[in-house]
């Protein structure tokens, strides 16, 4: 069945967009920044003193340095929060719920030149246990994204699946498609899920029965994300510990404490009501998911981890990695920068708690990606060229500050990936890699360099960076997988 | 803050807070004895200690680099704070309190581990207690030197291990891993517990997943011993780094100019190579500090742990800690390290080595006292632990008595006059001096760390060395105490240099002082000055 889509529009309003990447402040203010900078650099090369520039780059060293040990200790406390959190599970699959007492529900599954995972894809979504009468997927695809549409053609499609049409003209991203979506669900529920996701069969009624179960202004249960790959190479192993880290320990210790939440792109449940009354997704941010959850903080509404889990593909490939990689803290920056236009009301709206952990979820962690390499290049210029010259930029505290910033910050976050992994039963196996998680890091701040070149330039900076899908067998069961 | 934590813990554990309340009111007791009978800076190391950690802040280089040769660096890192007020370095204060809190921890940990091996609070209560109340332990609490630190380290560690065995939490092994850290940051009988209890979390593993394929349980024993080890042997990796950028040798705390073991083994050391006499020398120096009806009962203890367990599971961190015992025997067989016992030597030297098993000991007497019927149970170990308290110190307190001895010792009262000189008469100006040999000077003639120029000082050592008056020296200390020439007088001693520009103004046996010329003549006094 398809169904032509209008042209979807967003009904957010424009402050709260990121079609403009800053607003006239943050211009006023970015500039002022670039003028201290420049004028303390020209008062060096005019005047030949060396100390205004040398003095705002002890400021910045010192500044990073605290910026590093704020992240790693926060990313601490959240894993061990995360660690004792329970989450909403409920055994029997939430079968509890009688069939008839289930609410009509909507999966939305954009689709861009996805034709390789395909068959996969709609194996496992006919696979999800929920009655068909109250479920409809729609499969939304680009108009001129033939590939796939050519592949669902020659599929034969359950009649609860709907291949919806997205017309050209608003931004090719996945938010714009969803809400192309959204204009024709009708459910009370819905869900994201990407072309390679493996939902758990359970997983939409365990939803709803924990949206039953919670109060109405719970208006998102996030699933918990698992890779299926993880022994591809070391990049999936890493990755999976990565995402282990993230959904299995950081999330949930976000939800603990009613932190905002950075929604994780796939397996989002939604109260379709309050997503209409949010105005959908931001077309113009490529990393909507986290956008939407900070909206949903900011409303004063909740976000609940499920314990549910769907399996992705880890991705394989460095190139195709780092694509991923820059796309999501292009978002964040996104994220970060819109709703930073008027950082007193942000205040106002999530409170101090939440402001800060919003601080340091999509500023502070993107700045240390972004700072590393400095640091490793500040590093290395030690070691070949001795104390002499570097000790300039590093007063003795500072050099100590920063000097055990690094080793305890390394540390820690090889530690944080390896807890990940021992809490992860599966996962046992892949402990001794974390300790090159600073490599990782590295790629990390590559991937933060292109996301940042990206967004300078107008034509790339809403640009969805697509990530190839099935570059792996999709052969084995997660379960054996894991062995 | 604290409040909350101990309403947390005295919820779970009343008996817990009881005994850290009454560890740190005796902690603190005790202290105010040893400082009011001048008794806290009886060890040349005690100085040695607070002047390293002093110079981290105060010094004529002061900084990171002061750290390193044979000394580990975290006693040192948690006593610089206090440097910012003097006084509390001057008095030891600054060192003591770390002891002081070492020994809390450290019977609170004893505590929770027997508690955690026997499931008994009678057995935690006795091997609180046995560690408690043994005079030496609560001596050298009063000191500034590194054994509490070791001791908390290891309790803790233990501890930890114990819990990690019980419940198979990877939290409590990553706190042993912090734990041992600390002990291979403190002292280098560290590194032998590193490598036991790295041995006794791989065997916990394996045998805790027996039922696993056998693939699947290397993966899970291998995921532990990385959890583990990663954590706990950065401590000893760091240090050799840290050895590698100061001083060019990763091993310079072990082939460095002061780290030569025959600096403090003298020629003719009867335990070297004899395996009889270090075995005996080390059992005497435990029958010393631990007593023997505490030995005994640790003996009986073992027997208990070993017919009950057949030290399986976490019956085996404690037991593991026993390493220290063939390590010791070897330190003395090798030469490496020396201790002498009144019975076998005629004097006492380092025989504080022995306190480190008093760890062990207290955690065998905690399974001991599991086994006492529990109608008796409470009375019968506080009157057995005051039994073996009191058969010690009627024998004296012979952690206390080896420095005392030293104090009183010729070389020792020489020094002391030397600095008793220099304190009355340093004026101002720097002063050229070597820290090794002479900690008691460089400490208690309370010359300011900033002014002294030592083997230390980055890169004025060697010029002050070469041409003191054209480097600003004003006072240089020579020194040849036990014959044996420091570094300074080998020197200076004689020299063009010295005698051009400097008048001697005190000599004793071991020691000259000279002055710039250029100030008024000092009247020059003898023996005590000249």
């Amino acid at each position: 069945m398809n169904a032509p889509a209008e042209t979807p529009e967003s009904g957010l309003p424009e402050h709260l967009s990121a079609r403009q990447l800053l607003s006239r402040g943050q211009r006023v203010a970015a500039l002022t920044a670039l003028g201290i900078v420049l004028v303390s650099t020209l008062l060096w090369w005019a005047v030949g003193s060396s100390a205004a520039a040398l003095f705002w780059a002890r400021v910045w060293v010192i500044a990073m340095s605290a910026t590093y040990l704020l992240v790693i200790g926060f990313r601490a406390l959240m894993v061990r929060l995360g660690s004792g959190t329970v989450v909403d599970r409920f055994s029997g699959g939430g079968s509890s719920v009688p069939d008839d007492e289930l609410p009509s529900y909507t999966a939305l599954v954009p689709l861009h030149r996805e034709a390789t995972v395909l068959p996969s894809l709609i194996d496992h979504l006919d696979g999800l246990r929920y009655p068909s009468g109250k479920l409809r997927i729609l499969l939304l695809i680009e108009e001129d994204d033939r590939i796939t549409g050519d592949a669902l053609a020659a599929l034969d499609l359950p009649p609860h699946f709907v291949v919806v049409v997205v017309p050209a003209g608003g931004p090719r991203t996945k938010p714009n498609a969803c809400n192309a979506g959204l204009a024709l669900t009708r459910s009370e529920l819905c869900v994201i899920f990407d072309a390679e996701d493996r939902p758990d069969p359970e997983q939409l009624r365990e939803a709803a029965a924990a949206f039953r179960e919670h109060p109405p202004d719970v208006v998102c249960l996030q699933a918990e994300l698992g890779y299926w790959n993880p022994w591809t190479n070391w990049l999936t192993r890493m990755f999976t510990g990565e995402y282990a880290l993230n959904f299995a320990l950081v999330l949930r210790g976000l939800e603990r404490l009613r932190l905002p939440i950075p929604l994780g792109g796939t397996s989002n449940h939604l109260r379709v009501s309050a997503l209409r009354e949010l105005g959908g997704w931001d077309p113009y941010n490529v990393t909507e998911d986290a956008d939407l959850g900070v909206r949903i903080a900011r409303r004063g509404w909740g976000v609940r981890m499920l314990g549910s889990i769907t399996w992705e593909e880890a991705n394989s490939e460095l190139d195709n990695w780092i694509r991923q990689r820059s796309r999501w803290i292009k978002g964040h920056v996104q994220t970060w920068l819109v709703h930073m236009r008027r950082p007193r009301r942000l205040l106002g709206d999530l409170g101090v708690r939440e402001f800060a952990a919003f601080q340091l979820t999509f500023a502070f962690n993107n700045l240390a990606v972004l700072c590393n390499p400095v640091f490793w290049g500040l590093f290395c210029w030690y070691l070949v060229d001795g104390p002499d010259n570097v000790a300039a930029l590093y007063p003795p505290p500072v050099l100590y500050a920063g000097t055990a910033a690094m080793l305890v910050g390394n540390l820690a976050t090889i530690y944080l990936f390896m807890i990940a992994c021992m809490v992860k039963p599966g996962l046992y196996r892949a402990v001794p890699v974390m300790v090159t998680a600073p490599l990782y890091w590295a790629l990390m701040s590559v991937a933060a360099l292109r996301a940042i070149t990206q967004l300078m330039r107008r034509n790339r900076r809403h640009y969805w960076e697509l990530t190839v899908h099935g570059l792996v067998p999709d052969e084995r069961e997660p379960d054996s997988a894991f062995r | 803050m604290t409040t909350p934590i101990i309403r947390r813990v005295y919820s779970r554990d009343p008996l817990l807070v009881a005994v850290l309340g009454v560890a740190t009111a005796v902690s603190v007791a005790t202290y105010a004895w040893a400082a009011a009978s001048g008794t806290t800076l009886d060890y040349l190391d005690s100085m040695s200690h607070l002047l390293i950690a002093e110079r981290l802040l105060e010094a004529s280089t002061p900084g990171a680099g002061q750290l390193g040769s044979v000394w580990l660096p975290l006693t040192h890192l948690l006593a610089a704070p206090f440097a910012v007020y003097q006084p509390l370095m001057r008095s030891g204060f600054g060192g003591c309190v770390i002891s002081m809190v070492s020994y809390v921890v450290t019977t609170g940990c004893l505590y929770r581990a027997a508690l955690g091996l026997t499931g008994r609070r009678v057995a935690g209560l006795a091997a609180a207690l046995v560690f408690a109340t043994n005079p030496n332990v609560l001596y050298m609490q009063s000191t500034p030197m590194t054994e509490l630190p070791l001791l908390a380290g290891a309790s803790a560690a233990v501890a930890s291990i114990v819990s990690w065995c019980r419940t198979d939490d990877h939290r409590h092994l990553l706190g042993a891993a912090l734990a041992t850290v600390v002990t291979t940051l403190v002292r280098y009988e560290g590194w032998v517990l590193l490598a036991a209890l790295l041995l006794v979390v791989g065997w916990q593993s394996w045998r805790r997943h027996r039922t696993a394929d056998r693939r699947q349980r290397w993966y899970r024993t291998r995921a532990d011993l990385v959890l583990y080890g990663l954590l706990s042997s950065s401590g000893v990796v760091g240090w050799l780094a840290w050895n590698a950028i100061i001083f060019g040798d990763p091993l310079n705390f072990l082939r460095g100019e002061f780290a030569n073991s025959q600096l403090w083994v003298s020629a003719g050391e009867p335990a070297v190579g004899d395996w009889g006499v270090a075995t005996a020398t080390y059992l005497w120096a435990l029958l010393d500090v631990i007593g023997p009806v505490t030995l005994v009962a640790a003996l009986l203890g073992l027997a208990r742990c070993a017919w009950r367990t057949r030290l399986r599971s976490e019956a085996a961190a404690p037991v593991a800690l026993l390493v220290f015992l063939p390590f010791y025997i070897y330190a003395l067989y090798s030469g490496k390290r020396p201790l002498h016992v009144e019975q076998l030597n005629g004097d006492l030297y380092n025989v504080r080595f022995a306190l480190v098993m008093v760890v062990p000991v207290a955690l065998l007497i905690g399974y001991l006292a599991a086994a006492v019927h529990r109608r008796f149970a409470p009375w019968g170990v506080l009157a057995g632990v005051g039994i073996s308290s009191l058969v010690l110190t009627t024998g004296g307190i012979t952690t206390l008595q080896e420095p005392q001895a030293f104090r009183t010792s010729r070389l020792e009262r020489t020094s002391a006059a030397g600095a008793t000189w220099l304190r009355d008469h340093y004026d101002h100006g720097r002063v050229l001096m070597q820290s090794w040999n002479n900690e008691t000077i460089s400490f208690e003639s309370r010359i300011p760390l900033q002014k002294v120029i030592y083997e230390g000082s980055y890169k004025q050592w060697e010029p002050a060395l070469s041409e003191p008056a054209a480097h600003g020296i004003r006072w240089i200390h020579l020194a040849h105490a036990r014959g044996v020439p420091d570094e300074v007088w080998s020197r200076l001693h004689g020299s063009r240099a010295l005698a051009e520009s400097y008048v001697l103004v005190y000599e004793d046996r071991d020691r000259q002082v000279y002055r710039i010329r250029e100030a008024p003549e000092l009247a020059s006094t003898t023996g005590g000055g000249r």
